[in-house]
């Protein structure tokens, strides 16, 4: 398709999706953003959508008001309450079709991304990973957990492997989140599981989707298919829910022939069958929260309540806010990488739902909120009255 | 009004930041545009864009922009959510925008028996911390959970409410703190229990259209919690099912606070939507209140004995909160659901009855679309408030139509709602009166009635600086 008829139908997507809001803003109360911002109208969902249309409708793609365009649309966090409110509330209107819509136009006009997203994308193409790391060192964690102890994967591609760990990019490099990966790695280790690693992995191409650069996703997509099918797996066990959702929602059809599951789903499974006992106590009250790509978008709430709740000693109590009601963490939505003024900081309330309901432990079950509530405990000054450990840390810690 | 300069707006926007501190100002375009918009299906144009946008964090600052607005002569427009299903909310010509979201503390005073709360505040928000405490708020707007305490006692509607039940929370409202069009400050009402006899001023602002002063601050009385029984009638028709509500209020029946009914293929696609089998006819949905268990189930129960009559296909208590919420949720998820699965936007008329017409009204609601150039190529379905004589035509405008078309749905549905008030001399009881229905009300009310309305805002806004349009209609 030529550049000028992608930017016409583009538009066309996105106005059509903006006619059917009905301005009620019902979607204003779930948001995260408009929660935690002055409150501003185009800090929610339907003011974010009007402003892409209205910028189609009245050729304010240029000049002065592109740039103001640009903070509107990459302020939201993608966690898609707005779109199951509407459903629930409204017209039902795919508000983040629009939205995420208008990203892709302002890549295409070269407007987007945000300035601090531009190295990100170039890391995702030279280096298969968004945060500036050698593509050469995303092992490093594995070959680290080796020297403690031996393990039974197998690099892919190789023969006989039926299950994939697909690790992702956040828990590869991210110190922290590094411990999330070796939880998973020995629980699989555990159950004796036949699996595998790729030598080479790559980003599943997320953040670029979310940042609008359809381009450069299409060509992680395709790279990590063509990686897919050359391994011969049949399932695939994320351990980050992005990863799971670009998978299971974002990638073409021949996706299909692999079982997406994320590791919550698996352990949950296998703990549900006998296969995984939970041997020691966890003696804390325990509260979980959702990730909004495994919970909002595909409505696994479930498994990670029941490995939580598999786990003799721990007290689990839920917050206020919980399920497809959860509140981001603001990490979302390529927020990352780029600096939003936060009122009220998302992280730092849920840490705060999470106090106000007596809870030791804040189990999650994304990196990214793993790093976000991590900090806040920090930044509230709550460090050593609540934690935050990701479910399979504290499945592994009872094994 | 001419358009300012851009030295007078660059001057607007320095004099508002001085008021109410930069970060609380934006003359960001989309900004500007998205706090035009309401909830009618057409687009807004530039000239009506406003040149600011404010949200004021106390009163002492909405007063500091009213005596600026005056200076300057530009008028000034108040947004809570932007909800108003009369039109009364979208401006037809620049100003500035204050918006009251910042505005959103509420004080319960259990030791005086009232609660307070700015005009931003959520009704949902407020409704569920009065439950809390167990009192209740007395009113319950379809939009509850994004509309404004503002907007509702600007308009005085109590939404869904039968209003021979408990009123209208204007009967509740002790007080009001309200910030006239010249930017002065007045306190209406009392802080005792009982409201002012004689001249009360909070009149002249609750349900006042917003045409006469900014309400910053409203002090209403807590109302203990009711108990509440259910209940639930089906008809073969919705002319028996009318019936049956004119029989409960001659047979002196006390009314419920929710009576809500809906035409047989509502019903059949909410009650599908909940999973409950179809129930066979047009319904009645019911909730009596009561001081206690007891007296809310004898009142249902008398209340179950009118309904029955001829026509009458089933009439019952609901018992069980399951079934109940199921019920009570499938009239609320419909229009939703309408939209999504026939691909419409829907809009819907107020039609208000007398007791004694209601058959008769019924009839012409069934017919509401009969003969009208656009709204005749439209899909109908009726629900409302039928214990409050409400009955909303519900017509679907298919999303694809240009904005000229669906402007003219909207028209003739205003017509014809218009002529059949006046036909049975009632008035909207849910939106307020002017925006849209300005023709309405001079029709029913007379120029004379109108000039009445015209010459006290001329008295108290002689620049006609706040919300103009709302009277003039031109929305």
């Amino acid at each position: 398709m030529n550049e000028e008829r992608y930017v016409d139908e583009l538009k066309e997507l996105i106005v059509d999706v903006a006619r059917r809001c009905r301005n009620c803003n019902y979607c204003y109360t779930v948001c995260p953003l408009f929660e935690s911002s002055r409150g501003f109208q185009v800090q929610g969902p339907s003011g974010i959508l009007q402003a892409i249309r209205y910028a189609i409708r009245w050729g304010e793609l240029e000049g002065k008001e592109k740039e103001v365009l640009r903070e509107i649309l990459y302020a939201c966090t993608t966690c898609y309450s707005c779109v199951l409110k509407c459903k629930a509330s409204g017209p039902g209107v795919p508000l983040l079709d629009g939205i995420e819509g208008g990203r892709r136009l302002l890549i295409e006009l070269m407007i987007g991304p945000m300035p601090e997203q531009i190295k990100v994308l170039e890391s995702l193409e030279q280096e298969g990973n968004p945060y500036d790391e050698l593509a050469s060192r995303r092992l490093d964690w594995l070959k680290e957990l080796e020297r403690e102890r031996r393990l039974s994967y197998k690099l892919l591609p190789a023969e006989g492997v039926e299950v994939l760990l697909y690790v992702g990019c956040t828990p590869s490099y991210n110190e922290g989140v590094q411990r999330v990966a070796c939880s998973v790695v020995r629980l699989l280790e555990e159950i004796g599981a036949s699996y595998g690693i790729l030598s080479e992995e790559k980003c599943c191409g997320s953040p670029a989707k979310r940042m609008g650069e359809e381009g450069l996703f299409e060509d992680l997509c395709n790279e990590n298919l063509e990686s897919f099918k050359e391994c011969g797996i049949q399932t695939i066990i994320t351990i980050s829910p992005h990863c799971y959702n670009t998978f299971v929602n974002e990638y073409p059809k021949a996706i299909n022939e692999f079982k997406i599951q994320h590791y919550t789903e698996l352990f949950a499974e296998l703990i549900e069958r006998g296969a995984l006992v939970p041997k020691s106590r966890i003696e804390k009250v325990v509260t979980y929260h959702d990730p909004c790509y495994l919970g909002k978008r595909n409505g696994v709430y479930d498994a990670p309540r029941k490995i939580l709740g598999s786990i003799a000693g721990v007290g689990f109590v839920e917050m206020r806010r919980n399920r497809d009601n959860s509140l981001c963490c603001g990490g979302g939505g390529g927020r990352m990488w780029i600096e939003t003024e936060e009122i009220n900081r998302l992280s730092e309330t849920r840490v705060r739902e999470a106090l106000d309901v007596g809870a030791q432990i804040v189990a999650v079950a994304c990196p990214w909120c793993y790093i976000q509530l991590k900090d806040a405990v920090k930044t509230t000054g709550n460090e050593g009255k609540i934690e935050v450990r990701d479910v399979a840390e504290l499945l592994a810690e009872t094994i | 009004m001419e358009d300012l300069s851009n030295a007078e707006l660059t001057k607007m926007v320095d004099v508002l930041g001085g008021i109410v501190s930069k970060e609380y100002v934006s003359t960001n375009l989309f900004e500007r545009i998205k706090n035009t918009l309401d909830v009618y299906p057409y687009e807004v144009q530039r000239e009506q864009i406003c040149y600011a946008v404010v949200m004021p964090g106390s009163t002492q600052e909405i007063s500091e922009i009213m005596k600026y607005a005056n200076s300057i002569k530009v008028p000034v427009f108040i947004r809570g959510s932007g909800t108003h299903l009369g039109g009364n909310y979208r401006p037809h010509v620049p100003g500035i925008v204050i918006n009251t979201h910042r505005l959103d503390k509420l004080e319960v005073f259990e030791d005086y028996g009232y609660f307070e709360c700015e005009p931003g505040c959520i009704v949902a928000r407020v409704a569920d911390r009065l439950a809390e405490l167990g009192y209740f708020l007395p009113m319950a707007p379809g939009s509850r959970q994004i509309a404004t305490m503002g907007g509702m006692i600007v308009n005085n509607t109590s939404g869904h409410i039968v209003d021979p039940s408990i009123g209208k929370p204007g009967d509740y409202v002790l007080g009001l703190e309200v910030v006239l069009p010249n930017g002065d400050i007045i306190e209406t009402g009392t802080k005792g229990l009982r409201r002012p006899a004689g001249t009360d001023l909070t009149k002249f602002f609750l349900g006042g259209d917003g045409l006469l002063g900014v309400i910053t601050k409203i002090r209403m009385r807590l109302v203990p919690q009711p108990e509440r029984a259910y209940g639930v009638a089906v008809y073969g028709d919705l002319l028996s099912l009318a019936r049956g509500v004119q029989r409960m209020y001659m047979e002196r029946r006390p009314a419920p606070l929710f009576m809500e009914f809906l035409d047989d293929r509502a019903a059949s696609f909410g009650f599908g939507l909940r999973g409950l089998e179809p129930p066979g006819g047009s319904v009645i949905l019911f909730v009596s209140i009561g001081s206690s268990g007891r007296e809310a189930a004898d009142k249902a129960d008398k209340i179950l004995e009118s309904l029955k009559g001829e026509g009458t296909i089933d009439a019952y208590r609901v018992y069980d909160m399951d079934v109940w919420h199921k019920i009570w949720s499938s009239r609320e998820v419909i229009s939703s659901n309408l939209m999504q699965q026939l691909g419409t936007q829907l809009s819907s008329a107020e039609v208000s009855s007398n007791l004694k017409d209601l058959v008769n009204c019924m009839k012409d609601c069934v017919n509401f679309n009969k003969g009208l150039p656009i709204l005749s190529q439209l899909d109908l379905y009726l629900f409302g408030h039928i214990g409050a004589l409400t009955i909303h035509p519900a017509i679907m405008i298919p999303r694809e139509w240009d904005d000229e078309r669906k402007r003219q749905a909207i028209d003739e549905k205003f017509q014809r709602e218009k002529e059949l008030n006046l036909k049975y001399g009632t008035c909207g009881g849910e939106w307020g009166q002017f925006g849209k229905r300005k023709e309405f009300f001079i029709k029913r009310y007379g120029e004379r009635g109108y000039g009445i309305v015209k010459g006290l805002k001329e008295m108290m806004d002689p620049n006609n600086i706040l919300n103009p349009g709302i009277l003039e209609g031109y929305r």
